[in-house]
């Protein structure tokens, strides 16, 4: 086997989240039913004609920015000539020669940089379904939905990279609130382009492009595969041959599309009825000033501020009204490394369970900042807390109230007394050990005394009453 | 008549727009010009009603009521097939209306029919249609010119009051022409061209057959202005003055010398009406035309894409595979001269990247520019409007380089986006002749205005 050096590019398209499609004002939600979001616009129907929605260019310009690129003050959208059944009007626009932006970069974990080559806006095409009959079906609801599409530099060496650089894009964008950029339903597309060649030579091997690919999973396989293929083709002495592989997520395997259906001339030309996109640089540092802290920095930040460790901080920052509940949630707590843990193993567990985001919790930062603090005034312990969270995720009461219902409801401070004695009883030599003076023993009665109140007491109240107890004895 | 006599006369109630519908409906049957491939009389005899009505009240009478009118098949009206003179679509359905349509229905103007045209409006003779050749009305062993020749035709023929027609590089004037009739093309951007079915989106224009230039104006600025449909629209409006320098050539290739003769003659008729007239030189002819062709063939091979048989229009699903159902469906549905279009304007697209497309563009700017500094002279460009004279059906069909000649004065005007009218100058064995008279880029209302007073004064004088 001889040595490769693999080369991989990305192209992703994205939906750009906007209410109505880019042409014409059809809604973008996504539904079951087909063809139930078109019109004669974007159904390309003769005489039609598109006119921008101008909600797409701030989302789009955010991302540009984020992303490091150069934007271009004049583009313009431009027509690519094909056909195919999903394609309305037998062209797509998009744009060419001038896209959007231009120029751009990602930095990953490792401080490589994997250059952007260009961003640009364009329509999506509809979808063409098979059924069990063999027949082909047609939904024209995701035609004309506005998508970036996001083109880099051959820059990836392994699949690591590619998968580490997708999953950076995606935060981006949620973050930006330009795009929900869930995988599963097609609104965050990665197409890898792969070539690989011998170490000793210098130029490019030649590139293949894989298509549907639908996960992260699938795309870690889809490269993977075309590698191996790949190599063994050239350690074979074969010629690699310029082609769009299809993965098939069901058989786990390849297979090059039909040459037929692999355009390679598209007869670009600039779209007559649509004027050029000229951005002023008002609206540029307008946008500019919209877009808010991105992950990388809230990442480092976290690190530095509260002291927490990568893998931490990673998980808190990976979506942003995550972070921003947890930032409200300890503000003006003393010790934020203690209660980091309910963002890393309680709140995902709700969330999972709930099937919901941040927003949708029935409590707010607010009440579990109430909890926090008495945690962090030892008002309680972190158990307690465990079991208080638990309950304001169903019931969405203050802590306060689910705390006083707790100690006042069933028990007095007789109950109290009187379940301090027992324990005293059943552990009567450590009494008799504190009593001569192991003063870290006390420590040791109150956990005992907590375990049998069922963390139903505060700390500070079981501390006064044994200490109490004791000190009568 | 018309239209501010034909209102006059609803008013007085010496007819009705009904009666007017009777009339009508019966001289198109009788004159069998074949210029209409649609006659939407159910639609036309309710509009009639509902503007009768208003003219009884004598209350909310809207701008053009109770005015038939027709309009060239290749705009949508919902409800109407539109055909736009091909097999391809000759059972389509319109579920919307075009911009046009719907401001003329709004002003109360009555559609009688959809106008016969050449195949996707690529043709100057009428005999590329599907659906058969439109006779003039003038001679019915002549052509009517095209593409809009069932527009011409109609309005010529007293079948409609006005038509809406496009206008490429010369499909209304040069109809317009040999049917003795008024043809408008405005400044690109004007009018709407939403719901206009797309030939050659950066030079189609929507434009109007008239009698008259009065008429023209009337119902230009019931079509003018932004729709939120068409990006390309900007309705400037020029500063008014009276136009007094005009343009005119001493010499001209290729021209049929009886028609040289009326420009000459009607030249002199304008002098005689106190214009100025100064002798310019047009040699961008020549290169207007390659720009021309190869710019809408380019547009055209892609606008023509969505004709693919899968949603609407032509379709045959049974047996092939994609490519051959795109195959059978684009073979059978278009005409030989759209096929000849589609595939070299396949081809320059496809050539080095666009390239002759992208000098295509720079010849237009070219033109563009030759133009604004003669107009820096004078105030209107005036020109024989066709080459020729009417022709022979059959005369020049089977000569495509030939019939592609018969653009040569008009298309300049697409390419330079200026707005050009051409009206009825005189006759050659009774055949018509028009003059076109070019104006500035959005000088529009100017030129109409000064054409509409030229037009009066000649008329004063015979």
């Amino acid at each position: 086997m001889s040595n490769f050096v693999v080369n991989i590019g990305v192209e992703t398209h994205i939906q750009i989240k906007t209410k109505s499609k880019i042409f014409c004002d059809c809604s973008t939600e996504f539904t079951d039913k087909p063809n139930v979001n078109v019109c004669p616009i974007c159904m390309g129907l003769p005489g039609t004609m598109p006119t921008l929605n101008f909600e797409v260019i701030p989302l789009a310009l955010k991302t540009a920015i984020a992303l490091n690129c150069i934007i271009n003050r004049i583009s313009g959208f431009a027509r690519k000539n094909y056909f195919y059944p999903d394609l309305p009007k037998g062209y797509q626009i998009t744009q060419h020669k001038f896209p959007l932006a231009h120029s751009g970069y990602i930095i990953l974990k490792s401080g490589k940089k994997i250059r952007i080559r260009r961003l640009h806006i364009e329509e999506d095409t509809g979808k063409m379904i098979h059924d069990q009959d063999e027949n082909s079906l047609l939904d024209f609801n995701r035609a004309g939905v506005p998508l970036m599409e996001i083109v880099t530099e051959p820059d990836f060496n392994s699949k690591e990279e590619v998968i580490e650089y997708l999953e950076r894009l995606q935060r981006i964008v949620r973050y930006l609130d330009v795009s929900s950029a869930n995988m599963e339903s097609g609104e965050f597309r990665g197409e890898p382009n792969i070539s690989i060649r011998k170490k000793e030579e210098g130029l490019l091997g030649v590139k293949t492009e894989i298509k549907n690919l639908n996960s992260f999973k699938a795309i870690e396989k889809g490269i993977t595969f075309e590698i191996e293929r790949q190599k063994m083709l050239l350690d074979g002495g074969q010629k690699i041959e310029s082609v769009t592989m299809l993965y098939d997520e069901k058989k786990q395997t390849l297979k090059p599309m039909r040459k037929k259906e692999s355009i390679s001339d598209y007869r670009y030309f600039p779209e007559p009825d649509l004027p050029d996109i000229i951005l002023s640089e008002d609206l540029i540092e307008k946008i500019k000033n919209t877009i808010p802290e991105l992950p990388e920095k809230k990442v480092e930040r976290f690190k530095r501020e509260y002291n927490l460790n990568d893998e931490e901080s990673e998980i808190i920052c990976q979506y942003k009204d995550y972070a921003d509940f947890f930032e409200k949630s300890i503000l003006g707590i003393k010790n934020v490394k203690r209660l980091t843990n309910f963002y890393i193993r309680e709140m995902p567990v709700i969330l999972k369970e709930k099937r919901m985001g941040v927003k949708d919790l029935p409590f707010d930062s607010d009440k579990l900042n109430a909890l926090f603090k008495m945690v962090d005034e030892e008002k309680i312990n972190l158990n307690l807390a465990q079991n208080i969270l638990k309950e304001i995720s169903s019931t969405g009461e203050h802590p306060d109230i689910i705390l006083k219902r707790a100690f006042e409801s069933d028990l007095s401070e007789d109950d109290l007394k009187n379940l301090i004695i027992q324990v005293l009883d059943e552990n009567k030599k450590e009494v008799e050990r504190y009593k001569n003076g192991e003063e870290k023993l006390f420590g040791f009665l109150v956990g005992q005394c907590m375990k049998k109140t069922k963390n139903r007491f505060s700390p500070g109240k079981v501390n006064e009453i044994l200490r109490n107890i004791l000190t009568k004895k | 008549m018309d239209l501010e006599s034909l209102k006059r006369s609803y008013i007085e109630k010496e007819q009705t727009p009904t009666q007017m519908l009777d009339g009508i409906y019966k001289k198109i049957e009788d004159d069998e010009l074949n210029d209409f491939i649609l006659l939407s009389k159910n639609y036309a005899y309710e509009q009639a009603y509902l503007s009768e009505k208003r003219y009884e009240k004598k209350d909310g009478i809207l701008k053009l009521d109770g005015i038939p009118f027709s309009i060239k098949d290749n705009f949508a009206v919902k409800g109407l097939r539109m055909t736009c003179g091909s097999k391809m679509l000759s059972d389509f359905v319109s579920p919307y209306d075009s911009t046009v349509y719907k401001r003329l229905k709004e002003a109360g103007a009555v559609l009688i029919g959809k106008n016969n045209m050449d195949e996707f409006a690529m043709g100057s003779s009428n005999e590329t249609s599907f659906f058969g050749i439109v006779k003039n009305p003038f001679d019915k062993s002549y052509v009517p010119g095209g593409s809009s020749g069932g527009s011409a035709a109609a309005v010529g023929a007293d079948h409609s009051l006005f038509s809406i027609g496009s206008d490429t590089g010369g499909s209304i004037r040069q109809p317009a022409s040999f049917c003795g009739v008024v043809g408008f093309k405005p400044t690109y951007g004007k009018i709407s061209r939403y719901g206009l079915v797309a030939f050659s989106s950066s030079l189609d224009t929507v434009g109007i057959i008239t009698k008259s230039v009065k008429d023209c104006k009337e119902v230009f600025d019931v079509l003018r202005g932004d729709d939120g449909h068409d990006s390309t629209i900007e309705d400037l409006k020029p500063q008014r003055r009276e136009l007094k320098n005009i343009g005119f050539v001493e010499k001209l290739e290729h021209v049929d010398k009886n028609v040289f003769k009326i420009y000459i003659d009607y030249c002199s008729k304008l002098e005689k009406l106190g214009f100025k007239l100064k002798p310019i030189v047009l040699d961008f002819i020549e290169i207007s035309m390659a720009a021309y062709k190869i710019q809408t063939m380019c547009e055209a091979s892609s606008n023509l894409a969505r004709f693919d048989g899968i949603k609407y229009g032509l379709q045959h699903f049974s047996g092939d595979d994609l490519e051959g159902m795109y195959a059978r469906v684009r073979g059978e549905g278009f005409g030989k001269e759209v096929k000849r279009r589609i595939i070299s304007g396949t081809y320059f697209l496809m050539h080095n990247d666009g390239e002759y497309y992208n000098l295509s563009f720079k010849l237009r700017d070219y033109i563009a520019n030759r133009i604004d500094i003669l107009f820096k002279d004078i105030d209107l460009l005036i020109l024989p409007t066709s080459l020729s004279l009417p022709f022979k059906m059959g005369e020049k069909i089977e000569d495509p380089l030939m019939m592609h000649l018969s653009d040569s004065l008009t298309a300049f005007a697409n390419l330079a986006n200026v707005p050009a009218i051409s009206i009825n100058a005189d006759y050659f064995n009774s055949l018509p002749v028009g003059i076109q008279f070019v104006g500035k880029r959005n000088d529009d209302d100017n030129l109409l205005d000064s054409l509409s007073t030229i037009q009066m004064e000649l008329k004063k004088d015979e």
